[in-house]
């Protein structure tokens, strides 16, 4: 049973290595194409199009996709993994960055601010909440797919529940479904934490 | 101090916003434009600080030609405060004072000074509001702070696009006087849009009066009630004109002074003697410090004897008296209220300064009393 425990702790420090590099790698690219997209209105729909359809297509097809290119194992998982989680961080800084209300924009251009400065100071402060959230769906979303990634090889919780699949053994596989959801709840409320430690004050819905 | 020559925006489909306004504003003064919705009143406001690029003609800031400055920095120069009022949520009260100020690079201490600065100026306590987030605000506490930071780089020129618009009647007209004591210490040159010709008189120096597009008429407040251009001026500001320029008198202006007084501690007899060397059918009975306590009618004095405060009629002080600085129309909706023909007036320590009658009210719309 203790070694049980040692592997489930080795397979979930492993899982959120995958999900970290991917959430990473999402959310550098995911933002900045985000705020690029609220800049050149013309692009929005094509890119949002594109990274939505990235999402509707099944996890283990766009593993299969990536194999031929990327071979099994990590890699593949990663770039799968990002792919997934670009569409909600993009939409949402996309949207957030937009929709500031008119008369706060009125307000910095009639001050005197530059594009940039109402960007910087005005824009994206106000959009972070509505950016966290993307990034808090995001996270969970791939914390589940990531367990699928395990049958490519990339390792991960879903390691043991392929092998209780396998071994027609229920315990591996009841233990890594629970270590999942536990990790992807856990995250939730960590990236909650997070969330109410980066958005000031005066943004909070009032109690 | 500003002026507009020929000032012409047209938007696409030939719709004159704005056609051929001309006008000057002084330094220091505040300027209203006033008229029906859709007259052209914040295109030509926003024209000033280049949020809309006039279609032709210029407009001069002490001399220089907006068109060839560069709009940004034209803003900083320029306080602006709009009728959302559009409180940054996520700065605290502090940290939107100090927007222009940072734009403009304050060092930290100044800006710090500076934001206490104009919340004492707009009167709310720098200790209580400064760390306070506009959600935590009353709208007319949002709005003040608004005006506190279109004034944050203590610019020359404020524009304020119906700033008092979307409070309650009896707040805004709290924040009216207060921004007219606060102009009367900074001397800003102000443009003020509005669609209440009311509060264009009681806070412009000058009115602009547009109707679609057009500049119908650039006036004192005065000017336009007493001498209206045409039918369209007499009718915007009202049939109720004449009560309307009792608005923009003050009481100290047009009130009857050097009135004889008694005090309470005389006698009867020294109060009849003055009374017939004044020749006055009653008098006002002040105390010690001046203030009205109650008045004696002359046929009160004939039979009786003892002190003043024994004999006299004695009333309540805020039901008989108004101050100096209430404007002559409120004094009338006193009298009315309270069914007296005659008011007396003090100053803020309650002390008589004079007094004002009803006949005298239906003298000033009769003919042009003087005003001292």
């Amino acid at each position: 049973m203790a070694e049980h425990a040692s592997d489930l702790l080795e397979l979930m420090w492993e899982h959120l290595h995958i999900v970290g590099v991917s959430l990473l790698a999402a959310l550098i690219i995911g933002i900045t194409v985000g705020i690029f997209i609220s800049r050149h209105d013309r692009l929005a729909l094509p890119v949002l199009s594109i990274a939505g359809v990235i999402m509707t297509i099944p996890s283990l097809a766009m593993f299969a996709f990536m194999i031929p290119l990327l071979g099994i194992g990590l890699k593949p998982a990663w770039v799968a993994l990002t792919l997934y989680a670009l569409l909600p961080i993009i939409r949402n800084t996309y949207v957030a960055v937009r929709n500031v209300s008119p008369a706060m924009l009125e307000a910095g251009m009639g001050m005197g601010m530059t594009d940039l400065q109402i960007l910087a100071r005005v824009r994206i402060p106000l959009a972070l909440p509505v950016i966290m959230a993307g990034i808090r769906t995001s996270v969970v979303l791939i914390i589940g797919i990531a367990a699928i990634a395990a049958y490519i090889g990339a390792g991960g919780l879903g390691t043991y529940i392929f092998q209780g699949i396998n071994q027609s053994y229920y315990n591996p596989i009841i233990a890594g479904a629970l270590a999942v959801s536990v990790l992807a709840i856990a995250s939730d409320i960590i990236l909650g934490r997070v969330e109410s430690w980066l958005v000031p004050k005066g943004l909070k819905v009032e109690e | 101090m500003i002026t507009l020559e020929n000032v012409t925006k047209i938007y696409s489909g030939d719709v004159k916003a704005v056609n051929n306004v001309s006008f000057t504003v002084p330094e220091g003064e505040v300027c209203i434009l006033v008229g029906p919705s859709g007259c052209g009143k914040t295109t030509l406001l926003k024209m000033i600080n280049r949020l809309i690029k006039p279609t032709s003609g210029r407009i001069f800031i002490a001399g220089q030609d907006t068109s060839e400055m560069n709009p940004d920095e034209l803003r900083r120069s320029i306080g602006y405060a709009i009728q959302e009022i559009g409180l940054f949520p996520h700065l605290t009260v502090a940290g939107n004072i100090g927007v222009v100020p940072s734009l403009k690079k304050y060092p930290k201490e100044r800006t710090r000074q500076r934001v206490d600065e104009l919340l004492e100026l707009v009167g709310l306590n720098p200790e209580e509001f400064s760390h306070k987030y506009p959600r935590q605000l009353s709208g007319g506490q949002q709005q003040r702070v608004g005006v506190a930071r279109a004034l944050g780089a203590d610019p020359p020129i404020l524009l304020m696009d119906e700033p008092f618009g979307a409070i309650d009647p009896i707040t805004r007209s709290r924040l009216q006087d207060e921004f007219l004591k606060i102009q009367e210490k900074l001397r800003k040159t102000i443009v003020f849009v509005t669609h209440d010709i009311d509060e264009a008189l009681k806070m412009g120096d000058r009115i602009a009066l547009m109707k679609e597009g057009e500049l119908v008429q650039y006036d004192t407040p005065h000017g336009l009630l007493a001498h209206p251009r045409n039918s369209f001026v007499r009718d915007f500001t009202g049939a109720d004109s004449s009560i309307k320029r009792l608005a923009l008198m003050r009481v100290e202006e047009v009130m009857n002074v050097d009135l004889a007084t008694v005090k309470l501690e005389q006698t009867v007899s020294e109060a009849r003697r003055i009374m017939e060397l004044n020749r006055l059918d009653s008098i006002t009975v002040v105390d010690e410090n001046g203030t009205p306590r109650g008045w004696l009618e002359w046929a009160d004095l004939n039979t009786k004897t003892g002190r003043v405060s024994d004999v006299m009629r004695a009333l309540p002080l805020e039901e008989v008296t108004v101050d100096g600085s209430i404007r002559v129309r409120d004094a009338l909706a006193k009298m009315l209220t309270t069914g007296l023909s005659r008011l007396s007036v003090v100053d803020e320590q309650n002390r008589f300064k004079g007094e004002i009658t009803f006949s005298d009210l239906q003298q000033i719309l009769g003919s042009d009393k003087k005003l001292r």
